[in-house]
């Protein structure tokens, strides 16, 4: 009973047990009926998914497919033109090469033609001056200026094609320094102005006064570009003018930009010459060429050059009317204060006026200027003063500087200066600012009024021409941010002073050997060397060059590069070799007339210094044996040992004491004594310069034992013992020593001047 | 007792506050969702789109995902990858009850009623009657799930929008003085059912649902051609207050409703119990795992 209670029991709750799973179950089922249909739709919806997919993919490959293909073939092309424009690099590569080379070909052919044309043009040059320097009757005298006026002429020729190659090479540059624009126009003017009065045009020049002034630039350029415009414009006008004008356009603080031009009423150029007219070998018309001569070229090197300096060379025409050639060009203002001090000024053409009422200071000025420059006039007060300025105005000239006054300036309230600066018709004039004494105002007041210069008065003459110059060149040239006073002035000048010191000795002997194959050359360049005093010996070649350099002793050798047998840069660096072994240097200057600059290498390269251009000029003679001979290792010892010497070994000390106490009482006849020695002294030099020039050693005698004597009784005991020293020479007949002592003796004095003032000139 | 020009002011004016509320954002999520459950051809690209023009919604939904509720092996980085990885149906369900869900988060328990009590009892209902249609009539249950969501929305208005005239209400349902419809028709002449009425409508969500949400308390009169929502709808309300699924109140049960309702769906009461079970049961693991 109890069993089958707990039985029945057990079998209702297993029976609710089970019907609870019977429901799960048939829930279950009914789940999963629903789960399979969203996982069919579920199915259904990724398959149209991936049908969608797929169409895109299809699409997708077809594009890509597409792509490559076109990407092939653009890759293709891409391909072959890069093929052919490596060819075409190629060919252009040797093309440019085959240019190159015909270039250099060209360059070369003309720099040899020139050298070929340049060798006995360079005689027959030579010849003719030499010619020229010999007793001639007038008939010969003509002959020989018409062969030189055609030799020059065609000089002139010779030295367009080279310029035009060198151009074209691009080996020309320009050489910028310090000029006068002012004085290049003139020189133009100077050398052509005959030309044009013997064909009867008129020839003005219109130069702004800003513009004539001191610039940075190739003078030698712009003088070229200039005489080949003008001599254009002379040819080819028959009447009426040419004039040169030149305008500044604008400035700024380091160039200015210049306008050049030249204009002409001569035959003009239609619109199609205009055109044609900067080429090459071309004139306006063929047949100018046989009417009128000339090689075409020069407005081509003008157009190159000036382009080269910057600018555009421009025409301006009208056939039967006349032509206008124009250009502009930037020039640096940028001038040194060393640039500066070699600014040149001619004292002799200014014009002073001097407005002051102080009678004694304007006497003194008048005096110290009247002596050196063109005039000076004096106004004693402001508005006579302002009367002169007038006049001279109204007759087209001006006062170069006027000197004014402390108190004629305070005549007016605003001041003399301002009105003479605001009223144009006064003229142009740089104004010195004069006081007497204690000035009462200073400099930077003074400065700011618009004077260019001041002076405190009393001062030296010197001092006073010392402003005077400055004043003129920062009027030509600004560059001071100041005003000149005297001060400023005397340090321009010291520096002026020793640097022509430094370069002053020139007549010295000196032994020179010439290598040169061509025999009329070798004539023309002794001759010129002879001029310096130089002893010349010639060598034909440079292995004749070689054994004459071992037997003998040169102070320079002046080497031709081309030359049979050995040419002159083996022949160089043969010696160069020999140099080596015994550690000796000789100046060696290559003559060439392969002017293009390349040569200029090779020399160096060869082991020359320095070159010059055939044919030789004095100039470039001067310049080397100034640059080479005076510097050699030789005279920088002596100078060396000049430098060195003490008070003691120049002077004797004793006997300076016993001087100094003898003319303690009277020091101006010490002074006295002093100027008289000196006087005698540079003249006893001066004499024996002259005798070594001339090799008349038999004079010398006298002169260094009275030199030798007035030393002593100074107490010169250097030069003293110096001069024993050139008297043993003399005895032993050993002439090349006495000219190897002499400029010994001239450094020797001057220090010994230096020292003698030292010690013994008195202050009064 | 209130007049019923007032009352229907009262109701207007709680709608309206509502619909212009945060609570408007629910309405388009919940519309977009429907939409796209009812449209054969919708992809998982509408579902992503709808999720992520709510960005709160994705953040929440991303982190859900990550959760160790859903035990995914790798980073999920965007409703993208939570569709690959959950599936489109989980992550349907997760942004509707994430969205919903957002306005019933206040814990604080005033008169035994607490938002989060009324969460928990919202969710059991839903998923009731999810089961009801997937294991008895083997059909999705995505209608009445929403609806199940939102059956008691009324509740939250009552709450936010007129929480004095709610006080009333919930300390009446908790003195035992009245149910809960009885204390809303007495303090303010209407109940919640009236409220999610006019709010899902305003919301423009499906009449289905509107209907179910409105008849939840009354289902034999719900219009027929809604019979089987209305009533799964109500059979659930009334199986999550039987087995005391989350804030029920003071309930009298329908038992009377009930039985008729189970009769005419064909529904045996022990297969309900056994779903009230599960759910009971799933809601628990939920709550553990944060819910």
């Amino acid at each position: 009973m109890n069993n089958e209670n707990i039985s029945d029991e057990s079998y209702d709750d297993l029976k609710k047990k089970y019907d609870k799973l019977e429901i799960r179950y048939r829930q279950a089922c009914n789940e999963f009926k629903l789960i399979k249909e969203e996982n069919q739709e579920n199915i259904d919806k990724q398959l149209a998914l991936l049908d969608k997919l797929n169409k895109k993919n299809e699409d997708l490959k077809e594009l890509k497919d597409h792509l490559q293909d076109l990407v092939e073939s653009k890759t293709r092309e891409l391909q072959e033109a890069n093929k052919a424009l490596l060819v075409e690099i190629e060919e252009r590569k040797l093309m440019a090469e085959q240019a190159q080379a015909a270039s250099k070909a060209k360059s070369e052919f003309l720099a040899n033609m020139s050298h070929e044309i340049r060798t006995p043009m360079n005689g027959v040059v030579g010849i003719i001056a030499l010619l020229k320097d010999t007793p001639l009757n007038d008939e010969q005298k003509e002959l020989v200026n018409t062969a030189s006026n055609s030799a020059k002429a065609l000089m002139d020729i010779i030295n367009d094609i080279l310029d035009y190659s060198k151009i074209e090479a691009g080996k020309l540059s320009l050489e910028p320094v310090l000029f006068e624009l002012e004085s290049i126009i003139n020189e133009v003017v100077q050398l052509l102005k005959p030309q044009a009065i013997g064909k009867g045009v008129e020839f003005v020049t219109d130069i702004e006064r800003e513009c004539s002034r001191y610039f940075i630039g190739d003078p030698g350029r712009i003088r070229q570009v200039i005489m080949n415009l003008v001599g254009n414009a002379i040819k080819f006008t028959s009447e009426g003018q040419v004039s040169i004008c030149v305008k500044l356009n604008s400035t700024t603080s380091s160039e200015s930009i210049l306008e050049f031009s030249v204009s002409d009423t001569g035959i003009g150029l239609s619109p199609e010459q205009q055109l044609k007219v900067f080429d090459k070998f071309t004139q306006a018309d063929a047949s100018t060429t046989r009417m009128f001569g000339g090689t075409g070229l020069g407005l081509a090197i003008c157009t190159q050059l000036v382009e080269l300096m910057g600018g555009e060379l421009k025409v301006e025409s009208e056939l039967g009317v006349g032509s206008r050639f124009y250009f502009t060009i930037p020039l640096s203002t940028e001038i040194t204060s060393d640039d500066f001090k070699l600014i040149e000024i001619d004292l002799s053409k200014l014009n002073i006026l001097i407005i002051n009422d102080n009678k004694d200071d304007n006497t003194l000025l008048s005096r110290a200027l009247s002596s050196n420059c063109r005039s000076v006039m004096i106004a004693d007060n402001a508005i006579e003063g302002l009367e002169l300025l007038q006049n001279r105005k109204i007759n087209g000239d001006c006062f170069d500087i006027t000197f004014i006054g402390e108190n004629v300036q305070a005549h007016f309230d605003e001041g003399l200066i301002q009105i003479i600066k605001q009223d144009i018709l006064l003229g142009d004039s740089a104004c010195v600012y004069i006081t007497s004494g204690v000035p009462s105002r200073d400099v930077e007041y003074i400065s700011s009024l618009g004077f260019s210069g001041y002076i405190a008065l009393p001062a030296t003459t010197s001092q006073v021409i010392d402003v005077v110059i400055d004043v003129c060149r920062n009027k030509r040239c600004p560059i001071l941010d100041s005003i000149v006073t005297i001060q400023s002035a005397a340090e321009n000048h010291i520096s002026n002073e020793l640097d022509s010191e430094d370069s002053s000795s020139n007549d010295v002997e000196y032994r020179v050997l010439l290598v040169e194959d061509n025999q009329v050359n070798q004539m023309v360049a002794s001759k010129m060397l002879s001029k310096f005093g130089a002893i010349v010996e010639v060598a034909g070649n440079g292995e004749e060059a070689i054994s004459k350099y071992e037997a003998n002793r040169y102070d320079i050798i002046f080497m031709d590069v081309q030359m049979p047998i050995m040419d002159g840069l083996t022949a160089t660096r043969k010696i160069r070799e020999i140099e080596s072994e015994i550690g000796f240097r000789i100046p060696i200057i290559a003559m060439t007339a392969n002017a293009l600059d390349g040569d200029r290498e090779m020399c160096v390269d060869a082991g020359m210094d320095d070159y010059i251009c055939k044919p030789i000029n004095i100039d470039d003679i001067s310049r080397v044996l100034e640059q080479y001979v005076n510097c050699s290792d030789e005279d920088d010892i002596i100078d060396a040992e000049i430098g060195s010497y003490s008070d003691s070994e120049i002077l004797s000390l004793q006997k300076i004491n016993e001087l100094r106490e003898l003319f303690a009482d009277a020091p101006d006849y010490m002074n006295e004594i002093l100027d008289v020695y000196n006087s005698q002294a540079s003249e006893i030099l001066s004499k024996y310069k002259a005798t070594v020039v001339a090799g008349t050693f038999n004079d010398l005698k006298p002169l260094i034992h009275s030199f030798k004597g007035i030393s002593a009784n100074i107490g010169a005991e250097g030069i003293v013992n110096l001069c024993l020293k050139v008297e043993e020479k003399l005895l032993e007949e050993d002439y090349s020593s006495c000219t190897k002592l002499l400029p010994d003796l001239l450094e020797l004095y001057k220090h010994t001047k230096v020292k003698l003032e030292e010690y013994l000139y008195f202050k009064s | 007792m209130i007049s019923r020009k007032e009352s229907k002011r009262k109701l207007d004016s709680l709608v309206k506050q509502a619909a212009n509320s945060e609570l408007a954002s629910i309405g388009s999520v919940v519309y977009r969702i429907m939409e796209i459950t009812k449209d054969p051809n919708s992809t998982a690209t509408d579902l992503k789109e709808t999720i992520e023009v709510d960005p709160p919604l994705s953040a929440k939904l991303l982190r859900r995902a990550n959760s160790a509720q859903y035990g995914i092996q790798r980073d999920v980085t965007s409703i993208q990858e939570a569709i690959v990885y959950m599936g489109f149906n989980a992550v349907k369900e997760l942004a509707l009850n994430l969205k919903v869900g957002d306005i019933f988060k206040d814990v604080t328990v005033v008169n035994g009623y607490s938002k989060k009590e009324l969460w928990k009892h919202s969710l059991g209902v839903a998923m009731c009657a999810k089961y009801i249609y997937r294991r008895e009539f083997s059909e999705k249950g995505d209608t009445v799930y929403s609806a199940g969501l939102l059956h008691d929305i009324g509740i939250i208005v009552e709450d936010q929008y007129d929480h004095e005239t709610f006080m009333d209400i919930t300390s009446k349902v908790a003195n035992g003085e009245s149910s809960f419809d009885e204390a809303e028709k007495l303090v303010q002449g209407f109940d919640h059912c009236r409220i999610a009425r006019d709010l899902t409508r305003q919301w423009q969500l499906p009449p289905e649902l509107v209907a179910c949400v409105t008849y939840h308390h009354q289902p034999l009169r719900v219009d027929p051609i809604y019979a089987k929502e209305a009533y799964t709808l109500f059979i659930s309300d009334y199986l999550c207050s039987k087995f005391k699924i989350g804030y029920v109140g003071k309930v009298c049960l329908d038992d009377d409703s009930f039985n008729k309702c189970c009769i005419l769906m064909k529904l045996d009461p022990l297969c309900l119990e056994i779903i009230a079970e599960d759910v009971s049961e799933e809601l628990a693991k939920m709550e553990e795992e944060e819910l």
